[in-house]
């Protein structure tokens, strides 16, 4: 077992990674940009490292400084959260190349998964449904609009090594179709600088179902079920909920061995996502695969009772799962409500600045994973999360229930927040009905 | 005892384990507290003039014969009075750290430092080695002056920011 890990990220998963090290008696270091001095993470850390400016491109994006305070403060093995080096290829093959343990997949893995064509080629190659689309990349306009009639419109264009929604363009109509193609392409090698291009069907208001994977490096793969994460806006999740109110025990039964299979195909290692489209016709198709631990995998923790951060943990020091996939049993219901530095009413604007005062809600059933605290300066250069609020109950009435009164205590001075559009959203007719899948935000939200 | 042995005497001190220390000799009477406060009192009974306080390690409020002298940063004692010959802060120039490594005052184990207090130094002129991931950076003097203060020992390990070297531009 690892004695010392460093922490390559900041804010509430910081905060969650130092947790589960302190529990596991292994000691933490945490990496800090200068305007993060007093954030919570570097305080909680036994030992702390400055690793730059402000800039995420000049501090957590820093591989240089990070592997150097890694490698000088003795620390075995580094956890690189999500964003920010999670999924990078070369940090983690630096990591291999410098003899630190990467918590996470292989470099391979990371690589074979990021190229969203790459993806899609080793997926059917494995037998996993994808969205019907194109074979390999468009290389003309000629070949767009032939494979365009192959598969039926509506059609989505989509960058192999997009990300974030970019370098995407859904079609209608054939004469839309060449705009598109190069107006996306256009997009892609600017954001990424690469234009590879594929195509796929656009699935019509699908659901959002993903399957937390674990894997060990001895072969052990299991699930721990799904999530849904629907509810979006502008492709960021909103709230996320396990397990889906949509699905049913065939279902998930059908789903879960077919995700086990997506990451034996690749010999993934470590905890995974593989993320479906559920159509109205309870058709589901791989979407992609995140390579990482993610910010909504307190839910899956809350129904298993796995700790999912100690097991990575405990995977990349070579222990064999301690699970079998029929140890993995659902108890109840768990709602994720991410709470952000936000003005809904001025589109989301993130509104940064310090938390005057601050009242977490409490009580049986609730859990708040967060950075936060009375005082704290909310910096302007990274994400605008305060933090996550995760209920469990016995079924999703309580859990609504208990979100619903898990909100009304949350109270927040000093920054704007989107505590009171998320109490929108519970007390939504159709959400409460479990009636909402990726557009349910734009439909039911016209006027924000 | 004079004032390099006070000065030596605060310093090893505050690099030690001991949190509070107090010695009265010589018509001299010095309280030492972590944390707090660094008391350096007169006793009426032989007046020995003290001169400047400099290289104090600890953090802390200085407070010389009952009144407090202000606060220390950066190891540098700024004072709100101006009874001691204090290093003027006009003309200093603080040489930060850029990266995370290793630093090394001489170009390898056994030659002579790059630089030590007292050394002239030319914009371009090589100040120290960092080493980081086994590549070799030199840190060059973005101005001309005199090194004052150094900050770290040869082989400590620094974090983004550190100052490193004072110098006094000319």
């Amino acid at each position: 077992m690892f004695k010392k890990i460093l922490i390559a990220n900041r804010g509430e998963i910081a905060v969650r990674i130092i947790r589960a090290c302190n529990e596991m008696g292994i000691r933490t270091v945490a990496v800090y940009s200068e305007i993060d001095k007093d954030a919570l993470h570097t305080q909680m850390a036994d030992e702390s490292i400055c690793i730059g400016p402000a800039k995420s491109k000049d501090s957590y994006l820093n591989m240089q400084n990070i592997l150097s305070a890694t490698v000088l403060t003795g620390a075995e093995a580094i956890h690189p959260g999500y964003g920010f080096l999670s999924e990078n290829s070369k940090f983690a093959q630096m990591c291999e190349e410098c003899n630190i343990k990467y918590i996470g997949p292989s470099s391979e893995n990371i690589d074979n998964m990021g190229n969203k064509l790459k993806a899609r080629e080793i997926m059917i190659m494995a037998g996993v449904p994808v969205v019907p689309g194109s074979v390999g990349a468009i290389k003309t306009e000629a070949e767009a609009i032939g494979w365009a009639g192959k598969i039926g419109y509506p059609v989505m264009i989509k960058a192999s090594a997009g990300g974030g929604g970019r370098g995407i363009r859904v079609v209608t109509k054939v004469e839309d179709l060449v705009l598109a193609y190069n107006t996306a392409r256009v997009e892609s090698k600017t954001a990424f600088g690469d234009d590879t291009m594929y195509m796929e069907k656009f699935i019509e208001e699908p659901r959002h179902i993903e399957f937390q994977i674990l894997a060990d490096e001895h072969g052990n793969v299991i699930h721990l079920g799904e999530r849904d994460c629907s509810v979006q806006r502008r492709n960021q999740k909103v709230i996320e909920e396990a397990p889906g109110p949509s699905m049913t025990q065939e279902l998930r039964k059908q789903m879960g061995e077919v995700a086990v299979k997506a990451a034996q195909s690749i010999n993934y290692r470590n905890a995974g996502t593989i993320e479906f489209l559920l159509d109205k016709y309870e058709k589901y198709y791989f979407m992609e695969m995140n390579t990482r631990i993610q910010v909504e995998h307190p839910i899956t923790e809350m129904i298993t009772g796995v700790d999912l951060l100690k097991a990575q943990i405990r995977i990349a020091s070579g222990e064999e799962l301690t699970y079998k996939q029929e140890d993995i049993k659902i108890q109840g219901h768990a709602i994720e409500c991410r709470i952000n530095a936000e003005n809904p009413s001025k589109n989301f604007m993130p509104c940064p600045g310090v938390i005057k005062s601050i009242h977490l809600p409490g009580g049986y059933g609730v859990r708040i994973d967060s950075a936060a605290y009375q005082g704290y300066k909310i910096p302007h250069t990274y994400d605008s999360m305060i933090g996550k609020l995760i209920v469990h109950g016995k079924n999703r009435d309580e859990a609504l229930c208990k979100m619903r009164r898990a909100l009304g205590e949350f109270i927040i001075d000093g920054v704007d927040t989107n505590i009171d559009f998320q109490f929108k959203i519970i007390n939504n007719e159709n959400f409460v009905k479990g009636n909402f899948n990726t557009s349910f935000i734009s439909k039911e939200f016209k006027n924000l | 005892m004079d004032y390099k042995n006070i000065g030596e005497l605060i310093k090893t001190v505050s690099e030690s384990q001991v949190t509070s220390f107090e010695i009265e000799t010589e018509g001299i009477r010095i309280k030492i507290e972590k944390k707090e406060q660094v008391v350096v009192e007169k006793i009426p009974v032989n007046v020995t003039p003290l001169e400047r306080l400099k290289d104090l390690s600890t953090l802390g409020n200085i407070v010389i014969n009952g009144e407090n002298k202000g606060q220390l940063e950066n190891n540098i004692v700024k004072t709100t009075q101006n009874t001691e010959k204090v290093i003027a802060e006009q003309n200093i120039f603080v040489v930060k750290s850029p990266i995370v490594g290793t630093m090394y005052s001489s170009p390898s184990a056994d030659s002579e430092n790059f630089v030590k207090v007292g050394s002239k130094v030319k914009i371009g002129d090589t100040l120290c080695i960092l080493e980081a991931m086994k590549l070799m950076n030199e840190i060059e003097s973005e101005v001309d002056g005199e090194v004052v203060e150094i900050f770290v020992l040869n082989e400590d390990m620094v974090e983004y920011g550190q100052p490193l070297f004072k110098i006094k531009t000319l």
